[in-house]
């Protein structure tokens, strides 16, 4: 456990200080010059003679902290056998650069909580669409209970792909991996098709949580969600659970379902 | 369609000096984040932008966002360069387009510390705002 997060908080160490995160015009920003003199600077660089407000009072409050949750699935996910049912949520607190994270996820199948998995970071921005992420993961449910250091990077790639990825160390001593994406089709601005993925890499096997070496487990699904406010949208679904390699005979051995497919329907939620 | 092209004075502007500098702002902001500002930095990043008492100053504002921004300097003149030669209209707020590039002059003829910003409060407030100190 200290190990893991000692981990953490060495990698985070790394992160060099990014100053200004604006994505437009950041790289022309260094072209923006005022045309006087031999030299050439930004008419509103920063200065070393900092100015003086009436009461000491800045006339806009640019350095805020702000609160942001969402529930991205909260879902059931219909099986003649039972129906599952899964949550993926996240919430951040903090300013424009610096936020503290947490991310947790789960599914409860047959009244057994599986798949718990949830993660506190400190998330830095590091580039305009880009963060690092660094802190602890811990792998709570009705299950073995396990604990890991986190490194990755969370953001909007090119295209406006969503994606994280997450490298892991145990207390143990072991690695794992996890890599997850979706994207947003507007069919129109309320209507909105959504495929999402997300897979789990361990570098040893755990039988006691179902997982192998290798790429362990995929959990994906094609949501088509209407918002009917921008804060609340439902959806209807077709969901995908599975275990791949090595974890798929480990779940086999143990009499356990290898992957599912299912109609899903769920509601997406933020505040 | 009314453009700014077609602004006129009905008077000659009280300055027929020509800028003596240029100033060059970049409108930008980061919809991801929410981060708005001058030059890829917000108002907490940036400092204020000095102006002479009396000097004249062009302004040159290029829109690197994808979205209007009514730039509003308080307490002096901005005299849109619109083509209009010695009637350039004298305005408050100038409405900078998405992507494009505008300028106007200034003449500083009033000290002080004076508020200079995008209009759209949602904006301002979150960085797109400098102070211009006329000294």
């Amino acid at each position: 456990m200290n190990r893991a997060i000692f981990t953490g908080i060495c990698l985070l160490a790394l992160v060099r200080a990014v100053p200004a995160a604006q994505a437009e015009g950041s790289g022309v920003a260094q072209s923006a010059l005022q045309s006087s003199g031999s030299g050439y600077h930004a008419a509103d660089a920063l200065s070393a003679t900092p100015v003086v407000y009436l009461g000491h009072i800045n006339p806009v409050m640019d350095q805020d902290t702000y609160f942001h949750g969402i529930m991205n699935a909260l879902e059931g996910r219909y099986a003649p056998g039972g129906t599952d049912f899964r949550w993926d949520g996240e919430a951040w607190f903090g300013s424009d650069y610096n936020k503290v994270w947490l991310k947790t996820e789960g599914t409860l199948e047959r009244g057994r909580l599986h798949d718990g998995q949830h993660e506190l970071l400190y998330s830095r921005a590091i580039s305009p669409y880009f963060n690092l992420q660094g802190g602890v993961r811990t792998d709570l449910d009705d299950g073995p209970t396990r604990t890991w250091g986190a490194f990755g990077v969370q953001g909007l790639a090119l295209y406006e792909f969503e994606v994280q990825a997450t490298a892991y160390v145990s207390d143990r001593g072991r690695f794992g991996a996890r890599v997850e994406g979706s994207y947003d089709f507007l069919l129109t601005n309320r209507l909105i098709l959504q495929p999402q993925a997300e897979f789990n890499l361990y570098t040893k096997s755990d039988t006691g949580r179902q997982v192998g070496a290798g790429l362990s487990d995929v959990d994906a699904g094609l949501r088509l969600r209407y918002e009917l406010w921008r804060k609340f949208a439902p959806y209807v679904a077709v969901t995908y659970s599975g275990y791949l390699t090595q974890a798929r005979r480990i779940v086999r051995d143990q009499g356990g379902e290898s992957g599912t497919l299912r109609f899903t329907l769920g509601i997406r939620s933020w505040f | 369609m009314l453009t700014y092209k077609q602004l006129r004075a009905t008077r000659p502007g009280a300055d027929p000096r020509p800028p003596s500098r240029e100033i060059i702002l970049h409108l930008t902001g980061n919809m991801e984040r929410y981060i708005w500002g001058f030059n890829g930095r917000k108002f907490s990043e940036s400092g204020p932008i000095r102006l002479r008492k009396g000097e004249r100053v062009r302004f040159t504002l290029i829109n690197d966002t994808m979205m209007e921004h009514p730039i509003h300097l308080h307490g002096l003149w901005s005299e849109l360069e619109n083509g209009q030669g010695a009637y350039q209209p004298y305005k408050h707020t100038l409405i900078s387009q998405p992507g494009s590039r505008m300028s106007y002059l200034v003449t500083a003829d009033v000290p002080g510390m004076w508020a200079y910003h995008c209009h759209l409060m949602l904006h301002m407030d979150l960085g797109m705002f400098r102070t211009v100190i006329v000294e």
